[in-house]
């Protein structure tokens, strides 16, 4: 470990705990607590990358979860970030984006290719001749994109949990530690969260040497552990803000949502590079960068630096340097040093030489990595003069020309952005309730300052969710001069001046943009694809609006800065989807199902039975239990059907206008068909209603719906004001449909209710005891035969069953599953909403005009409906097939084609296992019927067949069979 | 927090939900004062209670006879039989448990109150406990016992091993 330094006073690694790990298989060598970079460069290695487009060698750069072209993988994740991620002893990695390896990069020759790479190419080139695109797609796809998705990846379940608090401080610097004590202090709960695995934010890089810190930051240290009403979060990413407080932290095991009465944002600032030819040499980085290597992990960068800075903060980390043992070349002040303050002179006293009101023109790069930089003067608006020029030879540069906010969860939170060109910086104003700013993220530089707006910012929020007042203008005075160059750009005439080192885009880039009409920040960053990389800007937004602005001639403010939205730091995939919890629910019977040899499918949560038997053919099993209902007798478990009762004095109107059906004119003992349809008309439930008492419903709805549609009646009574009530049971009551010649006889022996035809008409609804349990029971007829629904509470409809199948026994009853209940009701020519019908479709165009009652005073759709009536332009018919063989036989979704155009589509088709054809339902274009009674559909290979429209339903079409049971078989 | 944080099945038990005009009225001459405010509960004899949800609905909760069957109800009174699946939690962790599927934030709740809020995607009923217990009662909808069951029962093993996990280091 060529480059480690001696213990330092704050350093996080454990020197007695060493580890190794392997990068490109060569074994580097560190302690517990090195992140992957830190023990690379401890070890010597410098060219820790390589860049996104042009694979041009890249270092270090902040060192703050920036470091973008420092991307790892291994066989567990890919995309890692090496400068935050803590390296474990034994990892075995790969840099992610490397064509070879990270000496030697195959597709560095794309950097002699730049010329015809030029911002936005992608836009212009590859259209022509198409025939070569294929190719180029798959080029682009080998060559875009970082890192590698291992589809692979074991299933890993990650906690996503909750946590309220009062007040969330987001950032544990010295403004955020002051604002989360303060808070606390004056009663509020408190959750303080940092994205480093240690307290203290820049007090502990930028002040490591600064004996006045020091004792802030034990004193604010030791409190914050003290104090049992702060909830400490460190690890943990506040990765966006949502409305009504709620902050997603990700954390190392998993997304924690907090949702705060109230949030402090101590986010601080990110130090922003300078822009000029070679800046993104290895060597050249962030002086905060230098500063946190060597006070967290204890590693010095290079041995012999050039400052360059606009503000006293360059001379501290220049400081910093000297102190770990290096060497300072020089400093290149962008301004005047006089005016920095006391540092200046313990630089002096060193023998360093100062440069002032000069800029770095270029880095030289000396095999690969940074050899020295020349520097010039500047004149009076910033730019380079070149009658002074002088080379200074080092290894390393240190930039310190100022900062950007970390302001994107201001924003996100509601707050607005003003350049402040005091302080030359973004400011937050007009923050909504609830929301403060502390710190250098709200232009307060100065430590003690920065723990005073700190112990406001707390205080405030305390107050605000106490209901207090604060006082106003308590807040310590926002910085007085500048800490940041207004325009740390040097044009070159060889270019390589990166402004966005994730997208490798340079200032030529970015100026051809404006140039080419992207004149505004949002479409310059969309076309440029400035801010779009891992790191999201936050190292080059701030230089990209100053260029734009340059170019436009306009004022930063003019310019303005790109909306930040969620989220703040990538969120992996694997956190987002937390435990993958995905509910579902079981009907009583689900024991039946499984002792019956079940195949499920699901519709909507719940599995139900597709068909019984798993061991055998599909097919031959459907059939079979389609001809069962059709000879016998069979039982379905509708159980997952939405069950409502609506009652009260008004529950007839409420009926009458929900649903198209008149509802209030039906019977107490009776039920209905149930069409529901929304505003325009467009059908969104059935089911069927039956009135138990005059001021009582019963309705059901399809499996699927039975949530929305009770929200929705329920909406509806809220907003008409009817005296009427809604209750959903949907899970509180189990369901069986007995259906089949058969059914009545069988039936008759398990209850106290009269089933004859007389007492117990088709349509009609009885509540009787059923098994020895309270049931209601309804005589539908929706496969077309004679059928009962049997409701139950779910433990009397279990016993239920196992009676009805002793007692079915005899009548050779067998359970049918879903497929075979589906073509039971084809056969019947009876839609199933969501199937037979899509999100345009109104009963008119459903074949059902029959269900819509206009005459009704009003209801829902009713006028929608009355337009819709006229306008019709196609029919929901029935078809037939003469041959059935399994390769002409269309599938759902197939088109109709009528002249080579499309006229209609298919809905429902199958073979019928009663008549010996194939039938269908498809949508058809009434011009097209008109034309006569055959119809065209183009099935999945191209070919058309030939089909049959025919009247509806297909079998029983008097509907003999479901009205009179076996005497309407024998008639 | 109590790492003894326990889990149980409630059966046996008889639920109902009461709905309608007279409701109010006809609970009131039943078991007395009722809850004057919304989403609070009452305790009731042998481990019951009675949950008020509206201006018009309760939920009764307790022992087989918990409601009188007998009772003369008022014509606007509506009584459906629930056949919810109840999850018992006992322990003062309960909070810190929730919050790995819930987002209500138990540790402000009242010892009277009864909360409905979704848990691990499924709406539940949370009868906090009252005071001087730490047992919280959760039921849903039976058709979603085997999930619940399933769910809880994993992430309470998770958290535990966590929270133990916590306290070694």
């Amino acid at each position: 470990m060529v480059n480690r330094l001696p213990p330092q006073p704050l350093e996080w690694i454990d020197r007695n705990a060493s580890i190794t790990f392997k990068v490109e298989g060569r074994t580097v060598k560190g302690f517990a607590g090195d992140s992957i970079t830190s023990m690379m460069l401890a070890n010597g290695e410098r060219v820790v990358g390589r860049s996104f487009k042009y694979h041009r060698r890249r270092g270090v750069l902040s060192f703050a979860n920036h470091d973008i072209n420092a991307l790892f993988e291994d066989d567990d994740g890919t995309n890692i970030r090496g400068d935050v991620t803590v390296a474990n002893h034994g990892m075995d990695l790969c840099p992610t984006n490397v064509s070879g390896s990270l000496a030697r990069d195959r597709l560095q020759i794309l950097g002699w290719m730049a010329p015809f790479l030029p911002v936005g190419f992608y836009y212009k080139a590859f259209h022509t001749p198409k025939a070569l695109f294929p190719f180029w797609e798959k080029w682009i796809r080998t060559l875009a994109g970082l890192g590698r998705v291992d589809v692979q990846t074991p299933l890993n379940r990650i906690s996503k949990r909750y946590l309220h608090t009062d007040v969330l401080v987001v950032g544990s610097g010295p403004a955020g530690m002051a604002a989360a004590l303060a808070a606390a202090g004056e009663g509020a709960r408190v959750a303080l969260v940092d994205e480093n695995p240690h307290l203290g934010g820049s007090l502990d890089y930028q002040h490591s040497n600064d004996l006045d810190a020091a004792s802030e930051r034990d004193d604010l240290k030791c409190r914050i552990i003290q104090t049992p009403e702060i909830d400490v979060i460190l690890g943990g990413e506040a990765s966006g803000y949502y409305a009504d407080h709620w902050t997603p932290v990700t954390t190392g095991d998993g997304i924690i949502k907090i949702r705060s009465h109230a949030t402090v944002f101590a986010t601080g600032v990110f130090e922003q590079p300078a822009v000029f030819h070679n800046n993104d040499l290895p060597g050249v980085l962030l002086a905060t960068a230098a500063q946190r290597l060597i006070a967290r992990y204890a590693v010095k960068p290079f041995d012999k630096a050039v400052v360059l800075t606009s503000n006293t903060e360059g001379y501290r980390a220049a400081l910093d340097f000297l102190k770990a043992g290096g060497e300072i070349a020089s400093i290149v002040d962008t301004g005047d040093s006089s005016s920095r303050g006391s540092l200046v002179g313990a630089i002096r006293e060193q023998g360093v030489t100062i440069h002032d009101g000069c800029m770095i023109y270029e880095a030289i790069s000396i095999a690969g990595r940074l050899g020295g930089v020349v520097v010039t003067s500047t004149n009076m608006v910033g730019e380079p003069d070149h009658s002074i020029r002088v080379r200074i030879d080092c290894d390393g540069l240190m930039m310190s020309v100022g900062w950007a906010p970390a302001s994107a969860l201001l924003c996100q939170a509601g707050g607005d952005l003003i350049y402040d060109e005091r302080v030359g910086q973004f400011l937050p104003v007009n923050l909504p309730e609830g929301i403060f700013a502390a710190g250098r993220v709200n232009g307060v530089f100065k430590l003690k300052n920065r723990i005073s707006d700190g112990i406001s910012a707390g205080r405030e929020a305390a107050d605000y969710i106490f209901g207090q007042a604060s006082e106003l203008g308590i807040r310590p005075p926002r910085a007085t001069r500048a800490h940041s160059h207004p325009y740390p750009v040097v044009a070159h005439p060889k270019g390589w001046n990166f402004v966005d080192f994730d997208e490798d885009l340079t200032v030529k880039d970015l100026e051809r943009a404006a140039n080419e009409g992207f004149d505004n920040i949002e479409l310059l960053k969309r076309y440029s694809t400035i801010g779009m990389g891992p790191s999201q800007g936050k190292h080059a937004n701030m230089n990209g609006i100053r260029i734009l602005a340059r170019e436009m001639g306009q004022t930063i403010d003019e310019t303005g800065s790109t909306t930040a939205r969620p989220f703040f730091h990538p969120v992996p995939m694997s956190k987002l989807a937390g435990r993958r919890l995905r509910p579902h629910r079981y009907t009583p019977l689900q024991e039946f199902h499984e002792v019956h040899d079940a195949v499920f499918m699901e519709a909507d949560i719940w599995p139900r039975p597709e068909y019984y038997g798993a061991a055998k053919d599909r097919k031959t099993m459907i059939f079979e239990e389609v001809r069962g209902v059709r000879k016998n007798v069979g039982i379905i478990d509708v159980s997952t059907l939405g069950k409502i009762e609506i009652f009260g004095p008004e529950s007839a109107e409420l009926m009458d206008r929900i649903y198209t059906t008149r509802m209030s004119n039906m019977k107490v003992g009776m039920s209905r068909y149930a069409l529901m349809v929304d505003e325009s008309g467009v059908i969104t439930d059935d089911g069927v209603a039956v009135r138990r008492s005059e001021e009582h419903y019963y309705v059901t709805t399809t499996t699927g719906t039975s949530d929305i549609t009770f929200r929705e009646i329920q909406r509806r009574l809220m907003e008409w004001r009817l005296d009427a009530e809604v209750v959903n049971r949907t899970g509180q009551l189990g369901a069986v449909n007995v259906a089949g010649p058969h059914s009545r006889e069988l039936l008759a022996s398990l209850t106290d209710i009269d089933l004859s035809a007389q007492a117990f008409p088709y349509m009609g609804a009885r509540e009787g005891t059923f098994a020895g349990a309270d049931s209601l029971m309804i005589r539908v007829g929706f496969v077309g035969e004679l059928g009962y629904e049997v409701h139950m509470a779910p433990a009397d409809l279990r016993i239920a069953v196992h009676r009805i199948m002793d007692a079915g026994e005899i009548f050779d009853i067998r359970p049918f599953g879903v497929e075979a209940q589906r073509l039971l009701r084809l056969e019947k020519g009876h839609i199933i909403v969501g199937q037979d019908t899509d999100g345009l479709t109104n009963p008119y165009e459903a074949a059902m005009p029959w269900a819509v009652h206009v005459k009704k005073d009003k209801f829902v759709g009713k006028r929608s409906l009355q337009i819709l009536k006229e306008k019709k332009t196609r029919t929901l018919v029935g078809f037939t097939l003469a041959s059935g063989n399994g390769e002409t036989i269309p599938d759902e979704c197939n088109l109709v084609i009528d002249d080579r155009e499309i006229c209609g589509r298919v809905t429902s088709v199958s073979e019928s296992a009663t008549l010996s054809c194939v039938i269908g339902l498809a949508y058809v274009d009434d011009k097209t019927l008109l034309r006569g009674g055959k119809i065209s559909i183009r099935i999945n290979d191209g070919v058309l067949v030939e089909a049959k429209v025919v009247p509806l339903p297909f079998y029983d079409p008097k509907g003999l069979r479901q009205t009179f049971g076996s005497a309407g078989i024998s008639g | 927090m109590n790492s003894e944080l326990t889990f149980s099945r409630q059966t046996d038990s008889a639920f109902y939900h009461v709905r309608g005009s007279r409701a109010a009225a006809d609970l009131e001459r039943i078991y007395g004062d009722l809850p004057s405010r919304w989403f609070r509960y009452k305790l009731l004899p042998k481990g019951g209670f009675l949950a008020r949800l509206g201006d018009r609905e309760f939920y009764v909760f307790g022992p087989a006879g918990t409601l009188p069957g007998n009772f003369s109800y008022g014509v606007g009174t509506y009584v459906f039989n629930r056949n919810d699946v109840v999850f018992a939690f006992d322990g003062d962790g309960y909070p810190a448990f929730l919050r790995e599927l819930c987002a209500y934030d138990f540790e402000t709740s009242e010892p009277d109150d009864f909360i409905l809020a979704n848990l691990a995607g499924v709406s539940c009923w949370f009868r906090v406990p009252p005071k001087h217990s730490t047992q919280v009662l959760i039921g849903c909808e039976p058709s979603y016992e085997h999930y619940m069951n399933e769910t809880l029962t994993e992430v309470l093993r998770e958290f535990l091993s966590a929270h133990k996990r916590k306290e070694e280091t």
